[in-house]
């Protein structure tokens, strides 16, 4: 899966599973907490659901440091490559 | 409260090593008569004891001697406040008497399912004492909790494990933000997971994404729905656990049966109906023993923020 793809995906899960209103513009630099207000509930979400999509385990220290969408879409970029690879 | 903090620093400080060379029945029978006779001695203590029982006692209906609750709950606040520091430092044979276990086979069936366990508590009775029973019977334990505090030196050592899902790590905080907030609830998730038993209460004011509105003692106030999220997630056995202090000093601890929330459940929109079921059943229990009622009474509406 090209990167480009992924974030597209991750664009359109962090809006849904986030709530993200339409009117909101969605960069990849978009913090998730503090310029879209995701609250800890829906990340959870957003953590469960790329987990599953992905096949991915994101580890409970690192998601304090996935502070925006290109954060975490470099995050499962890499550990998404290391598994294909697997 | 009135009057409880310097009262039970002084206890902590000077009594209480003097009342664990006593058998423990006994020096919780001296507890609680440092909180009756503050009760009986003290004007303003008296009256506030009295309004708030006498309030209690009008919003759940029950026509309760004011005089002689509000002495068993001065009584047993001055236990409460001393949690489990009575019983540090004695052996494990000799604490076990002190406890009246019932229903502990819907624990012990919850683990052996298979699917984890979250041990539902509240502040009802003597909140900590479960946690003290569970580790001194080595159950798989870890608190899903702001860390307590004025707690014994045996529950202490089970504190600091800072291993990736040691007790450490799983103490919450209302300060942390959402992505502190997330990981969190998602390690306490893992730990579920893996077999241990996870407790938190059912009765915490909060505020934030993970709190539902319900009605307890007459007032409207926001819970915490963190135990329906970590059930709606992994599936686990919900056991509720009580534990009453008995006039005599001994404790009961009960373990009611096990229950199951529907993942659609544990969603934000649906989580009010279950947060009310619990805070009736503890509603349900104070009017039995109000003298076990704790701060209940004392509630004002300051609430914590979190995220």
């Amino acid at each position: 899966m090209s990167n480009s793809l992924m974030l597209d995906e991750l664009l359109r899960m962090v809006r849904r599973f986030g709530r993200v209103p339409a009117h909101v513009n969605l960069l990849p630099s978009s913090r998730l907490v503090e310029d879209l207000a995701i609250d800890s509930l829906d990340l959870v979400g957003i953590i469960v659901k790329v987990q599953d999509d992905y096949g991915v385990i994101i580890e409970d220290d690192d998601v304090t440091s996935l502070r925006s969408i290109a954060d975490l879409a470099e995050y499962v970029a890499a550990r998404f490559d290391s598994s294909a690879a697997a | 409260m009135p009057g409880t903090l310097n009262l039970r620093k002084g206890i902590i400080r000077f009594i209480l090593p003097a009342l664990r060379t006593m058998p423990p029945r006994v020096g919780s029978r001296f507890l609680d008569w440092v909180g009756r006779t503050k009760y009986a001695c003290a004007n303003t203590i008296k009256s506030s004891y009295d309004e708030a029982v006498t309030r209690g006692g009008d919003l759940l209906g029950c026509c309760w001697d004011v005089p002689e609750v509000s002495q068993g709950l001065a009584g047993n606040i001055v236990r409460w406040r001393t949690r489990d520091l009575l019983l540090d430092g004695r052996p494990t044979q000799s604490i076990r008497p002190l406890f009246e276990v019932m229903g502990r086979e819907n624990l012990d069936n919850a683990i052996e399912a298979g699917n984890g366990v979250i041990l539902l508590g509240n502040h009802f009775g003597a909140h900590l004492l479960p946690a003290h029973w569970l580790y001194r019977e080595r159950y798989p334990l870890r608190l899903y909790m702001e860390r307590p505090r004025h707690v014994s030196k045996f529950m202490m050592s089970h504190f600091d494990d800072d291993g990736p899902l040691g007790q450490k790590k799983l103490f919450i905080s209302r300060r942390g933000d959402a992505c502190d907030a997330a990981s969190s609830i998602l390690r306490a998730a893992r730990a579920i997971r893996s077999g241990l038993i996870m407790h938190l209460a059912g009765d915490v004011r909060w505020s934030g994404p993970h709190a539902a509105t319900a009605r307890f003692l007459g007032a409207s106030y926001t819970f915490s729905t963190t135990w329906l999220s970590l059930a709606g997630m992994t599936g686990a056995a919900i056991v509720p656990v009580f534990c009453g202090v008995s006039p005599d000093g001994g404790y009961r601890l009960e373990f009611s049966e096990a229950f199951h929330i529907p993942p659609e459940e544990s969603r934000r929109e649906s989580t009010a109906p279950w947060v009310q079921r619990v805070l009736d059943e503890i509603e349900g229990r104070i009017r039995l023993d109000p003298m076990n009622s704790n701060d209940y009474f004392f509630w004002n509406s300051t609430e914590g923020q979190a995220a």
